[in-house]
């Protein structure tokens, strides 16, 4: 599934507003029709650590301790499909190049019911 | 909390925390993986404090760890068992090279340091104030002996006009100090962030501080973080407003960042715990990180 045409992220260069968006059209939105697409020839991810990952240890050359030793994901943007997730906080094994992700359930729900985020969010709304 | 294969797209398995998944108040919060050992820590905060701003702060927090190589829980350190819910709003965690980890505190602005065998929790930077609802710590992050905590600075985190400042402090110290971290440009604000992270591809030199409403500001420090540069920030124009909030971001491989868009769920489905949604987005945002960095 491809995300709205609507997304668009721009930079902003600080006080300057230099921009260096993204197309609005959904150019840069890659999606993942084709999920094996970042693999690069590494074979079977697998599930295991540092299993099939022996041709890639040091290809990164882009520094950070741990970063070279999974391939170059190159999906770009991407969605998770699943009923319920709700994504929040995501970290990547370097390992075994899978994530951790942390998902939120009803608690978010109470969190936006608080009060005075309701009013934020009423005066963001009413500014846009 | 699931596994997850990106370059496959496929989920691999869900990790449950017996008590806590299924306990209404308890609600998993920051997230660290320490890349040598496997271990996650993960922040387990109570609901009450983020839906009254700090006015109520009861209820159990906890910090987590969980062996991904075992599969299983190692421990869990009750921290409460030191606030007695006079203070509480933790929801980060960063880990010092001895072990240590380090626990922020929104409400008010504090620090609790748990021993590496979760057997000794300390207020290491307790509360300045006895004034709960105040905003303040909401991310840390760690290089080296060096912590880094951004601060709300008073403005509750679900606004976007905020003017968060960034700390230092040195964990070999038997007390937390903290050092205001001056940035460059001069001037320009520091939106109200939920988490900063320091993406391994660039050494600790480079932090992503993922901010409400607003999207991710792109900072640089070239002097172990006694200074910083605001380089710049890639907004989010999410089509639905909620969506607009990001709560963090994430590195995939050596060298692709993504920033998570939160969706929040609306309408409970009937007999479940979430809303109703299917489709989850990961942002890249490697180019325009890019772009800021050269």
């Amino acid at each position: 599934m491809r995300l709205s045409p609507t997304l668009r992220l721009t930079v902003l260069f600080g006080l300057a507003g230099f921009a260096l968006g993204l197309p609005k059209d959904g150019g840069e939105d890659r999606g993942n029709d084709d999920h094996s697409s970042g693999h690069g020839g590494g074979g079977d991810h697998g599930d295991g650590h540092g299993g099939g990952h022996g041709d890639h240890h040091g290809d990164g050359g882009q520094g950070g301790g741990h970063g070279g030793r999974c391939p170059h994901f190159g999906n770009g943007t991407f969605e998770i499909h699943q009923w319920q997730l709700y994504p929040d906080t995501a970290v990547f094994d370097f390992d075994s190049c899978i994530m951790y992700i942390r998902y939120i359930n009803k608690t978010c729900l109470g969190r936006l019911a608080a009060d005075g985020t309701q009013r934020a969010v009423q005066r963001q709304r009413d500014q846009v | 909390m699931i596994k997850f294969d990106p370059y496959k797209n496929k989920t691999l398995d869900q990790i449950t925390l017996p008590g806590i998944t299924d306990v209404y108040d308890e609600h998993g919060s920051g997230l660290h993986l320490d890349q040598d050992t496997g271990i996650l820590s993960i922040v387990i905060d109570a609901q009450p404090a983020f839906l009254t701003g700090g006015a109520n702060v009861s209820g159990d927090y906890w910090l987590v760890k969980y062996d991904t190589h075992a599969r299983r829980e190692l421990w869990r350190a009750n921290l409460t068992s030191v606030t007695k819910a006079k203070y509480g709003g933790y929801q980060d965690v960063a880990i010092d090279p001895r072990g240590y980890s380090y626990v922020v505190g929104t409400y008010p602005a504090n620090i609790l340091r748990v021993s590496p065998r979760g057997d000794a929790i300390t207020a290491w930077y307790p509360p300045q104030t006895t004034n709960t609802t105040i905003h303040g710590y909401t991310g840390i992050a760690s290089v080296g002996d060096t912590l880094l905590v951004i601060d709300g600075n008073g403005v509750p985190e679900e606004l976007s006009e905020g003017d968060s400042q960034l700390y230092r402090f040195d964990t070999t110290k038997p007390r937390g100090q903290p050092v205001l971290i001056p940035r460059t440009p001069a001037g320009i604000k520091l939106g109200n962030s939920d988490t900063i992270h320091l993406p391994e591809q660039y050494n600790g030199t480079v932090m992503l501080a993922a901010l409400n409403y607003i999207g991710v500001t792109v900072l640089r420090s070239r002097d172990g973080w006694h200074t910083a540069e605001q380089l710049g920030t890639i907004t989010s124009d999410f089509p639905a407003f909620f969506q607009r909030i990001i709560p963090s971001t994430t590195q995939i491989g050596p060298d692709s960042h993504f920033m998570i868009g939160q969706k929040f769920p609306g309408s409970i489905v009937p007999g479940t715990k979430g809303g109703n949604q299917s489709d989850f987005p990961f942002f890249d945002i490697t180019s325009q990180i890019n772009a800021l960095l050269a």
